[in-house]
């Protein structure tokens, strides 16, 4: 279709109008009485930035950031700009619309939905029967909405009954999530993304915001550039990407050696008398991670430390000693803010807990944290996997409400709530995500459902897995064909993003809803349909009914009545059935009840809250006051925040977050700090922990016959394995294929230029690659991204569980490789 | 044809420059100035040529931000 003027000159009015909104401009809107805008949370990375989507004749066709967003104040970045082709790949041609049934000759042949679900159901049943439930498995995503992933994880750990429930933010944030509970003893952070805007000091470590999080970034650079004198910028990363570029100091660590960078850099704050004394009240020293190890004191942790001065650091690191005393001077000094974030740099790493534990352990000692612009803010890498997974429970050992698996009262208060016996769910934890693949190799789990991920091309060592996906009885759910449908025994076409609703949460304890706002193609359907339509036959073929509750829609822990049903019950529900409420709202609000009372409390997130305010609800939420937006800061007491912020909440366009945490003052912590968390040592109560922690290296550092490191990662025009954004002809164009990062003195000795090709080998694959010289990579190091599905680097990646971080996340960033020219 | 909206900010002082810059460049359009920026839309062929441009905004001299704001791609989704 071509537009016609009229219609043409109304969009650039529209546009123009946008432009002038954002620009502080007087301009009226104007309003399109064709197009329909809905709000929804970005589909792509962490950030969650907040968009408002043009619908006309039953598609997509416009997006604007919105301005009321807390996020990204009406801004886009490149990938956000692609949001309306990512749903019409090919013209549309490219979406799954029927579910595919492989044949014996390995051909596929299109099924009905309910021959497709009555396979599923019946083989799983069959293998739960024949081998017990830990012979089925699944693994979703980070970017299941919570909706999805709580239904999944209340259908295998509730009526099947195996603990065989991870997904994909094992392999991308697990690290983190391990720093965390070993430093607060709780999951998630302190702060939020406010904290940007306060930020004196911002330590970037192992994350090149510029391209994976570029609105956060904006926020970064809007600081500096209103602040030039007072804000500094460190970036600590192996790479000198655009991040790096940017920064007004750049440690370029060699791969694996940032343990030693860290240390050195609490050294210095010692050494130099930035620690805050005061702060240390509200802390705690020990040897080691988990409950092990000795209890220590400032004394202990600074003889600890002599080892790791900047001067003995600087040779392993290849850092200059000045830098790292002036990055931790700039991090130390009194009466300056400062905020560390990072990602996949730290997380998918053999040390990526205690790497996490060592940024803790810099704003434990100097008291930054709980303060304007002060927190240790992990970055989120998927639009869901903080809410779906470290929240709702979607790994193997947890469950909802930050609830631990092994818990007998933690499964009790949940088995009450899924209204099934306790006896039916299991009490310890199988394995984390590669160890089940590996099971599935071996046929301990004989039948998988991957959901909204695509472990063929993201896991280690991913053809070794892709095989034994391929042997196994395998379910896909997706929105388009790639590397894990063609090898699935059953292959689900799904709806996304704005064709479904649903609940995501990001980084900053940050929840917010997606409208369903268009149909998916004909033939597709919801994911979250997808799994209560295969609970309920499941459920039926095992003899299993729930008892499910009725609930109150604002205040769900009153029962309306309960009935008995086979399946997850949310399709069941009587206002479902009659058109007043969908069931992924009565998904929601029994989720809701299993978060009261916790630290990730989101009762008050009620579906009236998170449909009406932009950028949505931080946890802690308990009160469900329509105006109560949750919580920006933790651990913190309503009388602290007065005294540092001058203020108690922070007011938005639409109702409010608190500057203290609400659970603290629900529960009667005492404060004014407190650091309430879960720990599992009574000395530890109410304390955060500094642990002194030697540093070590990657479990596969560079050898003879290995002598190059190979670091792998996104690019800012891809997401992921690209299934996405490699249907968009944009994106495709400015980056069609994976290439090789090589610094032009390797080039040199190699002898290549830009175009010749390399190739790669570990011990585990080899690949050929077109070379790209830059300074970006360094001497040793070669960095290649995975998107892409055609050249998967994937193959080269470690697996080997002595590689894992201690949360079982594979090292992705550090494995040894040799190169040669091709 | 697709139809995007952006703000473009520049160097304090340098807003007439950037400016006169903007308005010599085929596709796009100044719409006003404002606080916090230059309002402006861009149009083209396709994305890729509206990117293109975006790309040439973006690397004006003094030009310290480039902000996009809206895309409009209803002839282009609907191929």
């Amino acid at each position: 279709m071509v537009l016609d003027m009229s219609r043409r000159e109304f969009i650039k009015t529209l546009a123009a109008t946008a432009a002038m909104l954002a620009a502080g401009m007087p301009a009226v809107s104007a309003r399109d009485e064709s197009t329909n805008f809905g709000r929804a949370q970005c589909r792509f990375c962490g950030t969650g930035c907040t968009v408002l989507v043009g619908v006309r004749g039953g598609r997509v066709v416009s997006v604007k950031g919105d301005a009321d967003s807390p996020i990204n104040f009406g801004r886009l970045c490149l990938k956000g700009y692609s949001l309306p082709h990512i749903m019409y790949g090919g013209g549309g041609r490219e979406r799954l619309t029927k579910p595919l049934v492989r044949e014996s000759d390995g051909s596929y042949r299109e099924a009905s939905w309910d021959e497709a679900l009555e396979l599923i159901a019946d083989t799983f049943a069959r293998y739960i029967k024949e081998y017990g439930p830990d012979s089925v498995a699944w693994y979703g995503s980070g970017q299941n909405t919570t909706q999805e992933a709580y239904a999944a994880n209340k259908l295998f750990k509730g009526i099947i009954g195996t603990a065989n429930v991870e997904g994909n933010p094992r392999l991308c944030m697990a690290s983190a999530v391990g720093g965390y509970l070993n430093t607060f003893g709780a999951d998630e952070p302190a702060g939020s993304y406010d904290d940007i805007d306060l930020a004196d000091t911002i330590f970037i470590v192992g994350s090149n915001m510029a391209e994976q999080h570029p609105m956060l970034f904006r926020r970064v650079i809007d600081r500096k550039s209103a602040y030039p004198g007072r804000v500094r910028v460190i970036v600590a990363d192996p790479r000198t990407t655009p991040t790096a570029r940017y920064a007004d100091l750049h440690l370029k660590f060699r791969p694996g050696t940032d343990m030693y960078l860290l240390n050195a850099m609490a050294y210095v704050i010692i050494d130099e008398g930035m620690v805050d004394e005061e702060h240390l009240k509200y802390c705690t020293f020990r040897t080691g991670l988990g409950a092990g190890g000795d209890e220590l004191d400032l004394d202990d942790f600074t003889e600890f430390l002599k080892e790791y001065s900047p001067e003995k650091v600087s040779e392993i690191t290849g850092v200059a000693a000045g830098d790292i005393r002036l990055a931790a001077r700039w991090f130390g000094r009194r009466g300056y803010s400062a905020l560390s974030m990072w990602t996949m740099g730290l997380n998918q790493r053999t040390q990526g807990v205690e790497l996490n534990c060592q940024i803790h352990n810099l704003h434990l000692l100097t008291g930054k944290i709980g303060k304007p612009g002060c927190d240790s803010l992990s970055l989120t890498g998927q639009p869901n996997a903080c809410g779906g997974t470290r929240e709702q429970g979607g790994l193997t050992h947890i469950l909802p409400g930050h609830r631990a698996l092994v818990n007998e009262k933690h499964r009790r208060e949940v088995a009450e709530v899924w209204g099934i016996p306790v006896e039916q769910m299991p009490s310890k934890p199988t394995g984390p995500a590669v160890d089940m693949f590996m099971r599935l190799e071996r046929g301990e789990i004989k039948a998988i459902w991957i959901n909204t991920t695509n472990p063929a091309q993201s896991l280690p060592n991913c053809d070794r897995y892709a095989e034994a996906m391929r042997r196994a009885f395998t379910v896909v759910s997706d929105v388009y064909w790639n590397r894990s449908t063609e090898v699935a025994t059953v292959v689900l076409p799904s709806a996304m993003w704005v064709e479904k609703e649903g609940v995501m949460g990001q980084t900053d304890r940050r929840s917010q809803f997606t409208e369903k706002l268009v149909e998916p193609p004909p033939g597709a359907m919801p994911d979250f349909w997808q799994i209560c339509e295969v609970a309920r036959r499941i459920a039926e073929k095992l003899g299993r009914k729930v008892r499910y509750a009725v609930r109150d829609r604002k205040d769900p822990v009153k029962v309306l009545e309960t009935i008995e049903v086979y399946g997850l019950g949310f399709y069941d529900d009587p206002r479902v059935k009659s058109g007043e409420m969908t069931p992924e709202e009565a998904a929601w609000n029994e989720y809701r009840v299993l978060t009261r009372g916790r630290d990730v409390d989101l009762y008050g997130a009620t579906y009236e809250k998170l449909r009406a305010h932009s950028g949505g609800v931080q946890w802690p939420c308990p009160s469900t006051e329509f105006e109560n937006r949750g919580s920006s800061k933790r651990y913190i007491s309503r009388d602290y925040a007065l005294r540092v912020f001058g203020r108690d909440r922070k007011r938005y366009a639409t109702g409010f977050v608190t500057l203290y945490d609400q659970h603290m003052e629900e529960m009667g912590y005492p404060g004014p700090i407190n650091y309430y968390g879960e720990h599992k040592l009574k000395s530890t109560k109410d304390k955060a922990v500094i642990r002194a922690l030697p540093a070590k290296l990657d479990y596969e550092m560079p050898d003879e016959t290995y002598p190059y490191v190979l670091n792998t990662g996104r690019v800012i025009e891809h997401w992921h394995t690209g299934t996405m954004t490699m249907r968009v002809r944009l994106l495709r164009e400015l980056n069609p294929a994976a290439y090789v990062e090589v610094h032009p003195q390797d080039a040199y000795r190699l002898g290549v230029s830009n175009g010749d090709r390399l190739r790669i080998e570990s011990p585990r694959g080899s690949i050929v690659l077109p070379v790209w010289v830059t300074e970006r990579a360094q001497p040793g190091m070669v960095f290649v991204p995975w998107f892409d599905e055609n050249r998967l680097i994937n193959d080269l990646t470690i697996d080997v569980p002595e590689s894992w971080s201690k949360a079982a996340e594979p090292d992705y960033k550090v494995c040894k490789i040799k190169v040669s020219k091709a | 044809m697709p139809v995007s909206g952006a703000v473009v900010v520049p160097v304090p002082g340098r807003e007439d420059e950037v400016e006169r810059l903007l308005r010599s460049i085929n596709g796009v359009e100044v719409m006003g100035r404002g606080s916090r920026g230059i309002a402006i839309t861009l149009e083209g062929r396709t994305t890729r040529e509206l990117y293109t441009i975006s790309e040439r905004v973006e690397r004006l001299e003094d030009v310290v931000d480039f902000q996009l704001v809206y895309l409009n791609v209803e002839d282009e989704v609907e191929e």
